[in-house]
């Protein structure tokens, strides 16, 4: 007890600039409204921190049957496979978890122009406030690589000793946190060079744009990559295959460093490994290096900047809005969402992680299409293949519609919302219409277009075309339930997602989302037997969307709300709280 | 006219604002003043329906505005007391935003943004977002997007702040014009200097209370007073102003 006060008393005390400068932006990594209210950070840090170390205890109950079972078998090199194959599974896990942890502070990675009006009145050198910043972001990625293997490594280590096993669990286990803590290392530091290059070597109007799309990539990347690394414990038959690539493939250098580790290396994966921890420090050190040398001119840069934007742009999107909106404040609607949806960042981020894995789905079930042998006998006519080929589009436009949807619910600076109270109380039809166009053109034009051509190739072109128009009438039908059940202006309500429930918020809803879809492609799949049955099911949809549209006619059209509802107390009843 | 009856805020009981009463003639500018935590903003507030007023009524016109909000919100300009904008959005694009939302066309809104930002001399940050202005150039934005519309009733809370010197003279000549053209101002603010120059009634509001509502020269006359700030001084300031600064120089110095 006197040591934890002891500590308390420490950590409360004042250090320095350099430590209270870190303290600082320590506190601002998980200052996000997203997730938390200001008044939870400790609660939301540990409970992270927590989530991430208890990842590991998962392992023994995952895998302690497989290696029972393994064990018992002769095949010792089977054994072998089948740790190597989970080994580069980790591995795999840590670089994508750490690429997607850096992904999403990728505009944190270095003070903003914030930080230097603030921090640059006070006795601190520029280098201070550059390096305080990188080190703490770096600091905590490297304390969740540290919580996500340890565990796992101890765990791992303890369920695969045995009859075949490769080495003592002590070198076992410090070899796979080893191998998994370089691999981590090495993408955080890779990632934080390619953004230091990219600030400090393109010119400030390019900046922007390059580092979005940058991070986009690599977004979509990591969140595609998740299913195929979800079956690499199955790559037994080719773990130990060397192909002339695989010396430029980063997860299998980290995984010849573990084999060296335990002392099972040949000579070419001691060559991979030596690779994987040159690697891991050239990208150290070039990271430092570069920041040394550009720090300065980092902050001349950012501190003298000016969010200039390009005319064509600007003008373009004016164009569309001045030749679809029906009238002006239609268009002022509509424009605000479009700008604002582009513009800001946590928002341009969640319509990124909600594209990302609607597009990592639809490539992963495309090419498990393909691959599954479905097609050897041309196109899809039945079955559960021609369920998935239907989901496709649907798929796709519910995750482009719930990350346009939840981007909405956050309002882009609830101070200066006076405007639009003092504006556009009564624009509800105006409201309506305006997103009526975001939806069509950022979820139902896009889900369409990407899985048409796929539709033509694995079905006849008939289906294609019904499954198109399932897909589409049934987008339109739930787009009009959205707009008949929300009355604000996107973006300037008050109403914060991080005041809900993560669970309610994500997993609720996805999984949702996976049922209706299925119950949905079902019955689209009835509709496919025949053409007269198909244009029956799009009549019947046609007609469903005809009577959501129609609404009662009321003699007063309800105002706009601007402030948030009371929080339920119980959110299955509604009961709202006193 | 703009009059405003008995109006009330309480938050819990405890009021804000209590029984306010006034009134604006067109052609007029009202001072509003007071110390910090008077109640001015909560009024103005009130009067723009940003908050409901907790009993009082206001009439614009002869209409009971609480009743007609959106019709009264069609007829006023406002200038909130802290600059808050949109500020990923530039410069022209939130006047085009608040010109749209009211309705105006772009062929007549187009060329008053480009002329207002002329003006005020941002025509070369048109396209800059926002979060580079600087306070001055914010409080610029809102004013032409407050005056783009050219309502009858102008409420403005602060105007001035963060204004450089010549933009607050040629807003405070616009205000004389504007009264001239026979707009009604309701000018709320801190700096007494300014009030004197260009208001000809002043409501002087302390604890949420109307301590005084009278003619700038007569109150002068009254207070037996220079300026209005002697008079604002008799009526509000309660403290030892070099009592107060002794102890922070101490506090300091601690």
């Amino acid at each position: 007890m006197p040591l934890r006060r002891g500590a308390r008393e420490w950590l409360e005390a004042t250090h320095g600039p350099l430590f209270e400068l870190h303290r600082h932006y320590a506190g601002q990594l998980f200052e996000s409204e997203l997730i938390t209210s200001p008044d939870d950070l400790r609660r939301v840090v540990i409970t992270c921190l927590a989530a991430i170390a208890s990842l590991g205890f998962i392992v023994p109950k995952l895998y302690y049957q497989k290696y029972e079972f393994l064990s018992l078998g002769p095949n010792a090199d089977l054994y072998r496979r089948a740790i190597y194959a989970d080994q580069l599974f980790f591995i795999v896990m840590t670089i994508l978890g750490i690429a997607a942890l850096v992904t999403f502070q990728w505009d944190s990675l270095f003070p903003s122009r914030q930080d230097y009006l603030i921090l640059r009145a006070l006795p601190l050198k520029l280098s201070h406030i550059y390096f305080a910043k990188l080190t703490t972001l770096c600091a905590l990625v490297v304390l969740v690589i540290v919580l996500l293997n340890i565990p796992c490594a101890v765990s791992f280590a303890s369920v695969i000793s045995g009859a075949h096993d490769l080495a003592p669990s002590w070198l076992e286990t410090f070899a796979e946190f080893a191998a998994a803590f370089c691999a981590g290392v090495f993408v955080l530091f890779v990632l934080a060079l390619l953004q230091t290059v990219l600030m400090n070597v393109l010119p400030l109007r390019w900046y922007a744009r390059a580092s979005a799309s940058v991070q986009s990539l690599l977004l979509v990347a990591v969140l595609c990559a998740i299913p195929w690394a979800v079956d690499l414990p199955n790559a037994v038959h080719w773990v130990d295959w060397r192909p002339a690539w695989s010396g430029y493939a980063p997860p299998l250098w980290y995984l010849a460093l573990y084999e060296k580790l335990i002392g099972r290396a040949s000579h070419g994966d001691s060559v991979l490994a030596l690779r994987g921890i040159e690697a891991m420090i050239a990208a150290i050190a070039a990271t430092i290096l570069v920041s040394v040398l550009f720090h300065r001119r980092y902050a001349k840069r950012i501190f003298e900047s000016e969010v200039k934007l390009r005319g064509s742009r600007l003008h373009l999107a004016e164009r569309v809005a001045d030749l679809i909106a029906r009238d002006p404040r239609e268009s002022a609607i509509l424009l605000f969402a479009l700008r604002s949806l582009e513009r800001l960042k946590q928002h341009r981020m969640i319509r990124l992680v909600y594209a990302g894995v609607g597009c990592a789905l639809l490539i992963e079930s495309g090419i498990g299409l393909i691959l599954s042998g479905a097609m050897s006998r041309g196109p899809i006519q039945r079955g559960a293949a021609l369920d998935a080929g239907f989901a496709l589009p649907l798929l796709l436009f519910f995750f482009l519609f719930t990350g346009l949807r939840y981007a909405f619910r956050i309002p882009v600076d609830l101070r200066a919302n006076w405007l639009f109270r003092l504006t556009a109380q009564d624009a509800t039809l105006e409201r309506e219409r305006a997103l009526r166009l975001i939806y069509f053109g950022f979820a139902i034009v896009p889900a369409v277009v990407t899985t048409l051509p796929f539709l033509f190739l694995v079905l006849l072109p008939w289906k294609a075309i019904y499954g198109v128009c399932f897909a589409v009438l049934i987008a339109l039908i739930i787009i009009e339930r959205e707009l008949s059940n929300t009355d604000t202006i996107p973006l300037t309500c008050s109403y914060l997602p991080g005041k809900r429930n993560i669970l309610h918020t994500g997993i609720i809803y996805w999984l949702t989302v996976f049922g209706l879809t299925s119950i949905l492609t079902a019955f689209e799949a009835i509709g496919a037997a025949n053409p007269v049955r198909a244009a029956l099911a799009i009549g019947v949809l046609a007609l469903i969307l005809f009577r959501t549209q129609k609404r009662e006619p009321s003699s007063e059209l309800p105002e706009l709300r601007f402030d948030d509802t009371p929080e339920p107390a119980v959110a299955t009843l509604g009961l709202a709280r006193e | 006219m703009l009059e405003v009856r008995k109006l009330t805020k309480r938050y819990s009981a405890i009021p804000a604002v209590q029984d306010v009463s006034f009134s604006i003639r067109p052609g007029q500018i009202l001072g509003y003043l007071g110390p910090n935590g008077s109640g001015k903003s909560t009024t103005v507030k009130m009067l723009t329906g940003l908050i409901e007023p907790s009993d009082g009524e206001i009439f614009f016109r002869g209409e009971n505005v609480l009743k007609n909000r959106l019709w009264f919100s069609r007829h006023f300009g406002y200038v909130p007391e802290e600059p808050y904008l949109y500020a990923h959005l530039t410069g022209r694009e939130y006047l085009q935003l608040a010109g749209r939302l009211r309705g105006m066309e772009k062929s007549l809104l187009e060329p008053k943004i480009e002329a207002m930002l002329e003006l005020f001399g941002l025509a070369e940050f048109r396209d800059t977002q926002m979060s580079s202005y600087s306070k001055g150039m914010r409080q610029k934005v809102l004013l032409s997007a407050a005056l783009l519309h050219d309502p009858q009733v102008l409420i403005l809370d602060e105007p001035f702040s963060g204004l450089d010197v010549t933009a607050a003279l040629v807003f405070r000549s616009l205000l004389q014009a504007l009264a001239n053209e026979g707009k009604m101002i309701l000018y709320s603010s801190h700096v007494l200097e300014v009030v004197e120059k260009v208001c000809s009634e002043v409501v002087i509001l302390h604890r949420g209370r109307v301590l005084a509502y009278d003619s700038v020269a007569r109150l002068r006359d009254l207070r037996a007073s220079t300026s209005l700030e002697d008079v604002f001084s008799q009526l509000v300031m309660q403290e030892d102003v070099g009592a107060v600064a002794s102890q922070m120089i101490a506090v300091m110095r601690a």
